[in-house]
């Protein structure tokens, strides 16, 4: 089957989701994401909502993803302070971001293009990014790959990666481990263990090294045992489509 | 009781807000575009009020509303958006031009200023803004080290906002607030909000007794020790929603972020749905009775706003 860019985008991000893990998770293509996951290989997954909604078992999966008050079936329902509390208290095992700027270290800027002062761009800011991604036991960041994302450096540090490199985030004081892994309609990327900056693990079918260098304005390293993205399979693309996703709201 | 010495605090929204000097601090409760005090947002640009320092851990509506109108000078929050919607247009222009200073914070580093204040502390000890711009940028964060076991913090400096406007379901005139039990958990962090401020208005849905509030106890988030003013507002939260009250107006929305593009058309905005309008009564009148009670039921024109 054919799969658009959202799915591929979808499926490699619920890859990240393994059974049992605690998940914060917002709205979106990430939520759709770990429905998918709940759905196939990780029945057991919590999700927790920022809303304070802790680990809801809908009936339907559709209904889930649409309505915010998935209080029938949840194991606790608390508010924004409790699911907070439990970011803080490290009892959330991944969180899931986006970003308008992120850098080799996976350091996201979602506050200000240009100077602070006088931005070019002014965005809204961390809301809860910075929080999951200091606290979160390690996040993922799922954005569109291009050069504008893509940067050198980041404009402004609103939510933390790697920081600096290794050994920077235990420096600076910050509980969480940082980010595991980047994905983006191009490819699938990790962080090196020993330099912490970002390296090609896949692309995805019909893309090439080159296409994905051209996309990002700083330096890639590539794992030498460098693949293609597992494309999302029959089974997978049915579940979204069908039974996730029918009206096409997310994807 | 007779001769009783509880004051009654209810007033109008004119009277309520009438006391506000300009350059004033003012934190504003709710979440994104949700039970943000819109009445009361509105009555500030009604009396033009002007060089307002606005504190917040979480907005949209609200601070775009005020930023568009003048009012702010300066923001202090984690979060200025317009939801699904997408960008918040009024505070992109008057940030980007220099006219209004902003101050950031991570979600739960906005939450401790009010926090730290509400339980006597100057400052809360965080670890989220650590490494980031966000200590750059933000005098109110600084770096410390636990005397216990040298762990390294940002102290979160508490603030004590000159005024705090809230809106909640229900009030009796001597300042005990209540929300319903149907809520969407958001309001756990306007009771910080509340403590913290030197001046606290909220206006509600619907005034009770003092004897409903006493028959439901454990709905009482904001004790009148804390609550200044008490304003009677009903769909004082419109075009945002108030939980299981009423929905967004997503027709309104829609028209208010169309309509911050530009300037211009931002203030043919105002003056059609705020300065042209007397008050909050006029206000509803114009909104009219069967698009307030109907705006929730209407079907999402908003992608994904059901999740906002």
């Amino acid at each position: 089957m054919s799969f658009s860019k959202d799915e591929i985008m979808t499926v490699a991000t619920s890859r990240y989701i393994a059974d049992g893990d605690t998940v914060f998770i917002g709205t979106g293509l990430p939520m759709v994401a770990a429905y998918l996951a709940k759905a196939t290989h990780a029945p057991n997954v919590a999700l927790m909502f920022e809303s304070g909604v802790l680990d809801p078992r809908p009936r339907s999966i559709a209904k889930a993803v649409g309505d915010p008050r998935l209080v029938s079936t949840a194991r606790r329902v608390s508010g924004m302070m409790d699911s907070l509390l439990m970011l803080q208290g490290g009892r959330v095992d991944l969180g899931v971001l986006g970003c308008a700027q992120v850098d080799r270290f996976g350091n996201i800027n979602t506050t200000a293009i240009g100077s602070y002062e006088r931005p070019s761009t002014r965005l809204p800011g961390s809301g809860g990014a910075n929080d999951i991604a200091s606290c979160a036991k390690h996040h993922l960041i799922v954005t569109r790959h291009n050069r504008r994302t893509f940067v050198e450096s980041v404009d402004y540090l609103t939510t933390p990666g790697h920081l600096t490199g290794p050994g920077a985030r235990q420096r600076a004081g910050l509980p969480g481990g940082g980010p595991i892994g980047v994905v983006t309609d191009l490819g699938v990327f990790g962080f090196d263990a020993r330099t912490c900056e970002m390296v090609v693990e896949s692309v995805h079918p019909g893309v090439s090294l080159d296409d994905v260098r051209a996309a990002t304005a700083f330096e890639l390293a590539v794992k030498p045992d460098l693949s293609e993205t597992k494309p999302p399979s029959d089974s997978e693309l049915d579940i979204l489509r069908t039974r996730i996703d029918p009206e096409g709201v997310y994807l | 009781m007779p001769g009783s010495r509880i004051p009654e605090r209810l007033v109008s929204a004119q009277e309520a807000i009438s006391v506000i000097p300009d350059g004033a601090s003012v934190a504003i409760g709710g979440h994104t575009l949700r039970r943000h005090p819109m009445a009361l947002v509105r009555e500030l640009i009604r009396q033009r009020k002007r060089g307002l320092h606005l504190l917040g851990w979480n907005n949209g509506i609200d601070f775009d509303m005020l930023i568009g109108a003048g009012v702010a000078a300066k923001i202090e929050t984690s979060y200025v958006g317009m939801g699904p919607l997408g960008l918040a247009r009024n505070l992109r222009r008057h940030v980007e031009s220099g006219a209004v200073e902003t101050v950031d914070h991570s979600e739960t580093t906005a939450i401790d200023m009010f926090r730290a204040t509400a339980l006597g502390v100057d400052f809360l000890p965080n670890r989220t803004p650590l490494g980031t711009d966000l200590m750059t940028y933000n005098d109110g964060l600084v770096e410390i080290t636990s005397p216990f076991t040298g762990q390294t913090y940002a102290a979160v400096r508490g603030v004590e906002p000159d005024f705090v406007l809230l809106h909640a379901h229900s009030a009796d005139v001597h300042g005990n607030v209540q929300l319903d039990e149907a809520n969407w958990g958001d309001n756990t962090v306007d009771p910080f909000i509340g403590r913290a401020g030197k001046h606290v208005i909220v206006s509600v849905e619907e005034i009770v007794s003092t004897e409903h509030i006493r028959a439901n106890p454990r709905r009482t988030f904001l004790p009148r020790e804390y609550v200044t003013r008490v304003v009677h507002a009903p769909f004082g939260a419109h075009p945002c929603c108030a939980d299981a009250r009423y929905g967004y107006d997503q027709d309104e929305l829609r028209r208010y972020y169309e309509a911050s593009k530009t300037q211009e058309t931002f203030e043919e905005y105002l003056a059609d749905r705020v300065t042209s309008v007397g008050d909050h009564w006029e206000y509803l009148d114009k909104v009219g009775v069967a698009n307030l009670l109907t705006s929730a039921t209407h079907t999402s024109n908003v992608k994904g706003a059901d999740t906002a």
